[in-house]
């Protein structure tokens, strides 16, 4: 099921610091953490469900 | 024991006039040990103080906590400023610098300055919030945009949570 609402958001800060990782690894590593957040919280719809 | 001068003048009290340092005898060492501090007099007049062993080594002890309580106050002043500038109550910087149980420091810096960091971690931690509330919501972008913008499958990272397989592994 595609995502009702978007629980996770970056701002422009983070965004410039993330993409100043030039390892895609670590990019992904990132992502992954931030989806694990979003699964982690208390309420609204998975977003892989 | 705390050893002052009022009490060696009580000492003398108790031994009458003192130790006269004209008549002092062997006798005195006992007297020392018996009473901890001795005053002796010349011409009724203070000019020494005989102590036990033990009372000794109290008065080094006495004195090198006084050094170093000397030596410690400046910082401690400055951390107890920085404390209070930071948002700590002086009350609980005081209850922090002070040691609670009869150590061989006089003061607890190293905890003064831990709350003090702390205070200072909080205190960013609630500037970077109320800075991320301030800005507009306008430039926010959500996680799949970002991940789309990176040239990452966000279906594939969700898909690999899901399953508690990781997509990236470190090597340190």
């Amino acid at each position: 099921m595609t995502a009702t609402f978007a629980r996770v958001v970056l701002t422009p800060p983070a965004r410039a610091d993330i993409i100043s990782v030039d390892e895609v690894e670590v990019r992904i590593a990132v992502v992954s953490a931030m989806v694990e957040i979003e699964r982690d919280l208390e309420f609204g719809q998975l977003l892989d469900q | 024991m705390e050893l002052t001068r009022a009490h060696a003048l009580a000492v003398k009290a108790r031994t009458s006039a003192g130790v006269d340092s004209s008549k002092l005898r062997g006798s005195t060492a006992t007297q020392v040990q018996e009473e901890g501090v001795l005053l002796v007099e010349k011409y009724h007049q203070p000019v020494a103080y005989l102590s036990s062993v033990a009372v000794f080594h109290e008065l080094l002890d006495g004195a090198d906590k006084y050094v170093r309580l000397r030596q410690e106050l400046p910082l401690a002043l400055r951390l107890m400023a920085a404390a209070v500038r930071a948002g700590v109550p002086s009350s609980d910087a005081l209850d922090a610098l002070l040691p609670t149980t009869a150590e061989s420091q006089p003061l607890d810096l190293i905890h003064l300055a831990e709350l003090l960091d702390s205070a200072i971690e909080e205190r960013a931690a609630l500037m970077l919030a109320g800075a991320r509330l301030a800005q507009s919501e306008e430039d926010d972008m959500s996680l799949d945009d970002f991940a789309a913008e990176l040239g990452i499958d966000i279906v594939q990272v969700r898909a690999a949570v899901a399953t508690g397989a990781p997509l990236a592994t470190y090597d340190r």
